[in-house]
């Protein structure tokens, strides 16, 4: 009897306790998804509302992701930014002392559960901070008439990419590419070569460039054996299908790809990547999700945005996110979901893709990285066009990015 | 002359007809310069995008507001500038000038911040009240009020008429034609307005229509049939203002004699 | 236009030190025309809102530009100061040189080639043809319409393969003699500034046009009668009346434009999508926005954003004074 009244009391104290933390709260939630993608996005949020009345999220597009970015700048200057937002990595790099970290207040399972190659680029200070949302990596596409088997290395890309590049018409200009790079909006290409000969940007403390030994030359060198094969372009590859066999392109621009191969009359393939002389890994690109700490923020906003964060996390809803989105599930478990080996079943474009992310890698979190990564793409551009020697263009970026380190 | 319209008009007319393609019709070489079955419904496609009907209201609210705020400021300043005497006006004028050499892009940030602290931000405030005063306009009006011969200020004021109501009774309705060519300036610069209205809202029930252009174009691709529709959408309201308004649009910018 | 102080009469000549002492003296400033400052007094009245409102808007963020670019100036404090590093560091950056040198590019051939082809079709405008308001909105359509959308319509017309001018351009081909080879507008380093270029004529000819169509209307009829009286061609009326008249708007549309070219940047933005090929595209605005970390994900430096802004101001200044100096003593009024 008295079991049962201290069990009730007890019940009826931690109801009042739920009770009185469950105060309504409002969190703004800054995105960049356009149109497409808001639904869906939107979906995910109800669902999360539903399961917890108390809190309401206001969903806001932000416009495109550099407009986002702008928007976060602002909002640092003004003091006035959201409870969570997606972000990424090197927007929160230099103002990492306003987040909030979301990892102490997730289960050790919920964390083991995260993709291997994305817990680096969201730990500060060995704290897991922010957490991945929508991801992407770099595959790739080929025209599969032309192609019935994918090149697996670095020397059947070449050998393939040298072999499909002709000038079908004789007029002394090629018609069709073997491949194509956007070195200036992508400079992301030349570090999935680089990870591939085992290289790197920096070394583990940022204390040095790392870029210019064996394996960045490796790297720069393959790229400069592509040259006459490549269709360069600071243009979306695919408002240019018809011109390429092959290329390497971030898995969110399937569905744009997929339109383009249809247009330009052949079927669109995808596939891992080749193999480098290293790893056959590839970069992850796409944003976190960021809790800020800033004096705007009430505990319980902070809280509800973890749990939000936490939510979006689940097998399920990364899965739901990545059905809908065209971007990858950011947990291991969710790759084993019925609904997702179901989906991957029906689009087997997506196993090549799912494959990829298992091994995949991500950006480093230096505060500079927003200008190093100028400094590749402007360099990595001028390799490719031929206005500099590859080994030439690579020793610049080393000198301009040791000139970043400091910070 | 024939030749000039075509030109001018063929951007305009490749957005018309792109907005009427099938995805795999914008791609197509050679170009379908009539698509065989027009998609009219690209349109609502389009439409129902993003939320349109409100970025129309929220165009058309803010560009009448800016309208009428900046033709009062604009009309006090300029007369002010024209018709008296004071202090430093060779200076100020000098210096007002100026501000149409500062780069726009310069003072967006610094803005935020200061409509942050007014609490402007996402509200229609932030979007009216920084844009209610041109320059352009002060200048515009300036040249125009100078044309109308003093004798008539003279004459009022011996009849004891005030300046205000002097300002409003003869030289404004003597200058509608001018202060027509500033307001549908004023108009056209809002409706189209873009950065600004981009950093200084934050939810869609605030934002307008060039900004929802911005909802056809991702940083993978772009759907360009379904974007021109959009455009279309955009430019059809002002290119209706202008064409009933041209008359006394072109007469405002004569007779101000921009000198 | 009268000169109001020739009227002024001359006073008795005093003492240089009396007339130095006298002109310092404030009683004396109110004395010597107290009409003056009670008129000064409505004016500023009048003047208030738009001063309040360049104050706050204009002014203030302006002048917050040049302090700002005496400072090491990040995202977040700590933000020293560093005297004049943020300039000496835009004058050793090679970009900004470039930038610089794409700027000048665009502007020396944007502007008089905007200005010549407006002339031209103020003067047919002005013939009054038929389908006059036609013709007048079809010009003025693409300075109405937003920017954003028209240079959407132009990325999509420059695309090399599926785009209209290259189509265009391929049908000369199947005249005898010509050879033109498709053009990657966007994606050729040399083609950019000429894109870019084209597209700017293109949104501002009409504008230009519509303005010196309207100084031509004004033009009074008894100047062309009297070079009828004196046998002049058309042409030589043209030349020697109507382009001499009009040197009044043609002065404000070569400052508008001059001034206007300079802050190039939403149509770099639209067309390219970042700056073009091998940078080629990126003009001095656009620097200045990746210096502030609002494009091309770059780390913010607002110091050196700032320092650029300032730099920008000054070329912008020097050039229109002396424009104005020079072209100033060429203009004829009526």
């Amino acid at each position: 009897m008295l079991r049962k009244l201290i069990v009730g009391l007890l019940g009826l104290l931690l109801g009042t306790v739920a009770l009185a933390a469950n105060e309504p709260v409002t969190i703004d939630f800054w995105h960049a998804m356009s149109s497409g993608h808001q639904p869906n996005l939107q979906k995910l949020v109800d669902d999360f509302m539903a399961e917890y009345p108390y809190i309401m999220v206001n969903l806001t597009y932000q416009g495109s992701y550099s407009a986002l970015q702008g928007k976060i700048n602002a909002a640092v200057a003004a003091g006035n930014l959201p409870t969570i937002a997606q972000v990424y990595e090197n927007w929160v790099t230099p103002i990492q002392s306003l987040l909030y970290p979301i990892g102490p207040h997730m289960t050790a399972e919920e964390i083991a559960d995260i993709i291997d190659g994305l817990v680096p680029s969201n730990t500060y200070n060995g704290v897991l901070t922010t957490v991945p949302f929508n991801k992407s990596i770099m595959v790739l596409y080929y025209n599969a008439d032309l192609i019935p088997n994918p090149p697996t290395t670095w020397g059947e890309f070449y050998d393939l990419a040298k072999a499909l590049t002709v000038d079908l018409d004789g007029d002394g200009r090629i018609d069709r590419y073997g491949t194509a790079l956007r070195p200036a909006a992508n400079p992301e290409q030349f570090l999935v070569f680089l990870n591939q000969a085992g290289g790197s940007i920096l070394n583990d403390d940022w204390t040095a460039v790392t870029l210019c030994e064996e394996p960045g030359i490796t790297a720069v060198e393959f790229c400069g054996r592509l040259i006459p094969y490549t269709f360069v372009t600071s243009e979306y590859i695919s408002d240019h299908m018809g011109k390429v066999a092959m290329f390497i392109d971030t898995s969110a621009g399937y569905n744009y790809n997929k339109t383009g191969a249809t247009n330009a009359g052949y079927t669109l393939g995808v596939a891992m990547l080749p193999a480098g002389p290293v790893n056959r890994s590839s970069m992850i690109q796409g944003t976190n999700l960021a809790v800020f700490n800033t004096p705007n923020q009430t505990q319980a906003q902070k809280d509800a945005a973890v749990l939000l964060a936490r939510f979006l996390l689940r097998p399920e809803n990364t899965a739901y996110w990545a059905m809908k989105s065209g971007y990858q599930p950011v947990t291991k478990s969710a790759y084993q979901l019925p609904a997702w080996k179901e989906f991957v079943a029906a689009n087997p474009y997506q196993q090549a893709m799912s494959d990829q992310m298992l091994v995949g890698f991500s950006q480093i979190l230096h505060p500079n990285y927003g200008d190093m990564r100028t400094v590749l793409s402007t360099k990595f551009d001028e390799i490719m066009r031929g206005a500099v020697s590859p080994l030439d263009g690579l020793r610049a970026m080393c000198e301009e990015i040791e000139a970043l380190l400091e910070y | 002359m024939a030749v000039g319209c075509a030109i001018m008009l063929l951007p305009f007319f490749w957005m018309v007809t792109t907005s009427l393609k099938t995805e795999a019709g914008a791609m197509r070489m050679p170009p379908q310069w009539i698509p065989p079955e027009p998609q009219w419904e690209n349109y609502v496609v389009a439409w129902n995008m993003a939320p349109f009907g409100r970025y129309f209201f929220n165009s058309f609210f803010i560009a009448i507001m800016c309208t009428i705020g900046e033709v009062i400021t604009t009309i006090l300043a300029a007369y002010a500038f024209a018709k008296m005497r004071f202090i430093g006006k060779e200076v100020l004028f000098a210096i007002f000038l100026g501000t149409l050499m500062i780069p726009g892009e310069m003072l967006l940030v610094p803005n935020y911040v200061t409509l942050t602290r007014l609490g402007w931000l996402d509200r229609y405030e932030g979007l009216i009240i920084p844009w209610i005063v041109s320059v352009f306009g002060i200048f515009l009006l300036r040249q125009f009020f100078r044309s109308i011969p003093d004798e008539l200020w003279d004459a009022a004021r011996i009849d004891g008429c005030s300046r205000l109501r002097y300002l409003w009774r003869v030289i404004v309705p003597l200058s509608k034609p001018a202060i027509l060519t500033v307001a549908l300036f004023k108009f056209l610069g809002s409706w189209n307005s873009f950065q600004w209205v981009l950093l200084m809202t934050n939810t869609e029930s605030m934002r307008t229509v060039p900004v929802g252009l911005m909802t056809f174009s991702s940083d993978i691709g772009t759907a360009y049939h379904l974007l021109m529709a959009a455009s279309v959408m955009a430019i059809v309201p002002i290119l209706i203002l202008f064409f009933f308004t041209q008359k006394q649009f072109i007469q405002g910018v004569a007779r101000t004699g921009i000198k | 236009m009268v000169d109001r102080s020739g009227q002024k009469k001359p006073g008795p000549v005093l003492p240089f030190w009396q007339r130095v002492a006298g002109a310092l003296n404030p009683v004396n400033w109110y004395r010597k025309d107290p009409a003056l400052w009670r008129e000064s007094g409505t004016a500023y009245l009048y003047l208030l809102p738009a001063l309040i409102i360049l104050g706050i808007f204009v002014f203030y963020p302006f002048f917050s530009a040049f302090y700002i670019s005496l400072f090491k100036w990040g995202i977040l404090p700590p933000r020293p100061y560093i005297g004049f590093a943020n300039y000496s560091y835009i004058f050793n950056d090679k970009y900004f040189w470039r930038a610089l040198w794409h700027t000048f590019y665009y502007v020396i051939i944007t502007v008089p080639v905007t200005l010549f082809l407006a002339i031209l079709v103020a003067t047919l405008l002005n013939k009054g043809l038929r389908f006059l308001s036609f013709a007048r909105t079809s010009f003025f359509l693409s300075y109405i319409s937003p920017i954003v959308a028209i240079a959407m319509v132009w990325r999509w017309m420059y695309n090399a393969d599926y785009g209209l001018i290259n189509y265009l351009l391929s049908l000369l081909n199947k005249l005898p003699f010509v050879h033109i080879d498709p053009i990657a507008w966007l994606n050729d380093p040399r083609y950019s500034i000429p894109a870019l270029i084209i597209l700017s004529v293109w949104h501002y000819v009409g504008y230009h046009a519509i303005i010196l169509l309207a100084g031509m209307q004004n033009i009074e009829q008894q100047y062309y009668d009297a070079a009828k009286v004196d046998g002049a061609s058309g042409f030589q009326t043209w030349l020697h009346v109507t382009v001499p008249l009009l040197t009044p708007q043609l002065f404000f549309v070569l400052i508008m434009s001059l001034i206007g070219s300079f802050k190039v940047f939403t149509e770099v933005i639209t067309l390219f999508n970042g700056p073009g090929p091998l940078r080629s595209a990126e003009t001095i605005v656009y620097y200045i926005l990746r210096m502030s970390g609002r494009i091309d994900s770059a780390t913010m430096h607002l110091g050196r954003a700032a320092a650029g802004s300032v730099i920008l101001f000054g070329i912008i200044f020097v050039l229109t004074i002396f424009q104005m100096t020079v072209t100033q003593r060429r203009v004829h009024y009526q």
